[in-house]
C-alpha cells in the first residue's frame, strides 16, 4: 500500500501537455503529481448502486469490513451506504457477479458510477469463495477500499522481489510512504490471500500519512473473522488410520531406506528414502516377514513396505496439508485414482464442494499427481483440481 | 573508369530504392489499416460514440495469476481497454481488478468507420458487447499450470 499512485485528471489542460506525443505510454514520473489521488476529504460518502434484500447481508459484511480497517485505524470516516442517486459523489459500488474492482485509484472513483465492483455470491467468478462467503467478502472489500482510498498494488513497486512483480497488475504509484510490504492487504504476492483481511503494521502507517491517526482511541483492530478450521480432518475411527504419517529412523545418514515390491528383504526395490525424511504416508497396511513387522508406504508415488524398524510415527503437524476441489462443475464429481495418471482405474470420487482432502504424497511422474485421502478411501488426482486449503476456508472439516 | 562503374550501377540502385519504397507500400496497404479511418480528429470526435465501449486484444494461450485463494491462473485476454466517463480505463488482463485511469486523447485511437475496430499502440483490438468467453464457463477460466 503505501504505494500510492497519485494521477488525477482535474486538469486536463495540464495533462493534454504530456499527452501531446502519439502515445499514452508516458513515463509514470511525467503524469503523476499533480494531485494526489488522495481525497482531500477525510469524509468519503459511500453509496449502492443496486441494494436489494438479497445482497443485504454481503453489504453488512463489507461496511463491518470496512469499519474494522481502514476507518478504525484513520481519521476517515465513510458515509452514507444507502442507495446511490444520479449525482451521488463518493464511492459508487455496483454488486454484480464478476471480477471484483476499482475503476481507478482514489478520488478518480468519486462519483464515478459502479466505480467499485464487489462480488458477494460468486457463482461465476472464484467459486471456492461460495464456501466462506463472509470472509471472501470482507476480504476483497477490504482489499478493494485500499484502491478506493489510493494505493496501488503492492507488487508492482520496483523494489517488490522480482517473483512477485511478475504479478504486476495495474496502475503504479509514485510516492513510498513506507519501505516494501510483502504483508500487505494490498500485495498480490503476500503469502496469505490479501493478507486476510487484516491490515499490516505497514499498511496503517500508510494509511495514517495519508489520512492521519484517529483523533480518539479506538479499540485494536479486530482481524477478519475466519471461519473456524476444525480439527484437521475428520478424526478416523481405524486406530490404523491415525498413523498416517512415518519418519524415518535409524539409517545412518549415508545411507537409505529401501521401499521393496514385497514385505521381505530380497523382494525388488521400487524406491528409496533418505535418511532423515519424514510425512511418508502410511498406506494402513501391515505384514511379517519372520515376526518383523513391515509396513506399506507411499513416497514420491513410489509405492511399497519398508521394516517397520525404519519408521516411527511422525507427530509433525505440518504433515497434514488439506485442499480442497476446485474446477470441478457442481454437476460434476472429481475421480479418485488407484495411480497417477488418468487411465488408471476409478476407486472412488469426491463431490465437487468438497474440502478438507488429506494430502498423503505426491509426485511429479506424470506431471503433478497428488496421492490424498478422502473419508477413507486413498487415491490420486491431478492437481489441476485441488488447491490447497487457504485458512479460514471450509467452515469445518467434520 | 570507377566513373563509368558507378554510372553504370545508377540505374540499378534506382530499381532497388525504388523496390523498397514499393515493398513499403504494400506493406502499409493492409486492410485493417483501410479501414482506420476515424483518426485525429481531436476537435470534433464525439466521446459519446465510444463511451462505455470495450475493445479487447485477444491472444491465444495468455493467461495471467489472479488475486484469490490458491492464487489460480487463468485464462485471459492481453489487453482490455473501455472508455469511461470521458477517460480511458486500462484494464490488462482479466486478472486486474485496477485499470490505469487516463485521459482520452483522440490522437493516440483509430477506429475503423463502424467502431468495430480500434487501433491503439499499434495492435487491433476489437470491441466486444460483452466479455468474450474464455472458456465456456465465462471469464473465470483456470488452467493447469503444469501443462
Amino acid at each position: 500500500m503505501r504505494y500510492f499512485k497519485t494521477c488525477l485528471i482535474a486538469v486536463a489542460t495540464a495533462t493534454t501537455l504530456f499527452y501531446s506525443s502519439t502515445s499514452l505510454s508516458v513515463d509514470k514520473f511525467e503524469i503523476y503529481g499533480f494531485f494526489p489521488s488522495k481525497w482531500s476529504s477525510n469524509t468519503i460518502p459511500v453509496c449502492w448502486e443496486n441494494p436489494s434484500s438479497a445482497n443485504a447481508e454481503g453489504r453488512k459484511w463489507t461496511k463491518e469490513a470496512i469499519k474494522e480497517t481502514w476507518e478504525r485505524h484513520s481519521r476517515l470516516n465513510f458515509t452514507g451506504w444507502s442507495q446511490c442517486h444520479n449525482r451521488s459523489m463518493g464511492i459508487r459500488i455496483f454488486i454484480d457477479d464478476d471480477g471484483p474492482h476499482t475503476k481507478g485509484l482514489g478520488s478518480q472513483l468519486d462519483g464515478r458510477r459502479n466505480g467499485m465492483v464487489l462480488n458477494f455470491t460468486f457463482n461465476h467468478w472464484n467459486r471456492a469463495c461460495r464456501r466462506s462467503l463472509s470472509f471472501c467478502i470482507k476480504v476483497i472489500a477490504v482489499h478493494e477500499f485500499g484502491h478506493a482510498l489510493g494505493f496501488a498494488h503492492e507488487q508492482n513497486r520496483p523494489d517488490a522481489p522480482r517473483e512477485c512483480q511478475k504479478e504486476r497488475q495495474g496502475g503504479d504509484g509514485d510516492v513510498y510512504l513506507s519501505e516494501y510490504d510483502p504483508e500487505s492487504v494490498m500485495n498480490y504476492c503476500n503469502p496469505e490471500w490479501s493478507g486476510g483481511g487484516t491490515l499490516s503494521r505497514k499498511d496503517i502507517e500508510g494509511l495514517q500519512k495519508w489520512y492521519g491517526e484517529p483523533t480518539t482511541q479506538k479499540p485494536v483492530q479486530k482481524p477478519v473473522q475466519k471461519p473456524v478450521q476444525k480439527p484437521a480432518y475428520k478424526p478416523a475411527t481405524d486406530r490404523n488410520e491415525e498413523k498416517t504419517f512415518f519418519r524415518i529412523v535409524n539409517v545412518s545418514a549415508n545411507d537409505v531406506l529401501n521401499i521393496r515390491y514385497l514385505s521381505n528383504p530380497r523382494s525388488k526395490k521400487v524406491g528409496k528414502i533418505p535418511h532423515n525424511k519424514g510425512c511418508i504416508a502410511y498406506l494402513n497396511q501391515t505384514n511379517y516377514y519372520k515376526s518383523r513387522k513391515w509396513v506399506k508406504i507411499s513416497y514420491q508415488g513410489a509405492q511399497g513396505w519398508v521394516n517397520s524398524k525404519f519408521v516411527r510415527r511422525d507427530e509433525n503437524l505440518d504433515c497434514s496439508t488439506f485442499y480442497q476441489v476446485i474446477n470441478v462443475d457442481d454437476n460434476d464429481v472429481l475421480n479418485l485414482r488407484q495411480s497417477s495418471n488418468f487411465r488408471s482405474r476409478k476407486v472412488g470420487t469426491i463431490p465437487s464442494n468438497a474440502c478438507c482432502i488429506l494430502k498423503l504424497d505426491e509426485t511429479y511422474a506424470n506431471k503433478k499427481w497428488l496421492m490424498v485421502r478422502y473419508n477413507s478411501t486413498i487415491g490420486w488426482v491431478h492437481s489441476h483440481y485441488l488447491m490447497q486449503q487457504t485458512v479460514g476456508f471450509c467452515d469445518s472439516c467434520q | 573508369m570507377i566513373r563509368a562503374k558507378m554510372l553504370s550501377a545508377l540505374p540499378l540502385l534506382t530499381v532497388f530504392i525504388s523496390s523498397i519504397s514499393l515493398g513499403a507500400c504494400i506493406t502499409k496497404d493492409t486492410q485493417n489499416d483501410d479501414k482506420m479511418t476515424v483518426k485525429s480528429e481531436a476537435n470534433t470526435f464525439d466521446f459519446s460514440r465510444i463511451e462505455g465501449r470495450n475493445y479487447y486484444l485477444l491472444e491465444e494461450g495468455f493467461t495471467c495469476r489472479a488475486n484469490a485463494p490458491g492464487k489460480p491462473i487463468l485464462k485471459s485476454w492481453k489487453n482490455r481497454v473501455e472508455f469511461n466517463n470521458g477517460d480511458i480505463l486500462i484494464w490488462e488482463t482479466v486478472c486486474n481488478d485496477n485499470p490505469t485511469v487516463k485521459p482520452f486523447d483522440i490522437k493516440n485511437f483509430s477506429f475503423s468507420e463502424d467502431l468495430s475496430l480500434l487501433k491503439y499502440q499499434s495492435e487491433e483490438y476489437s470491441f466486444y458487447a460483452e466479455p468474450p468467453k474464455l472458456c465456456p464457463g465465462g471469464q473465470w477460466c483456470p488452467v493447469t499450470e503444469l501443462e
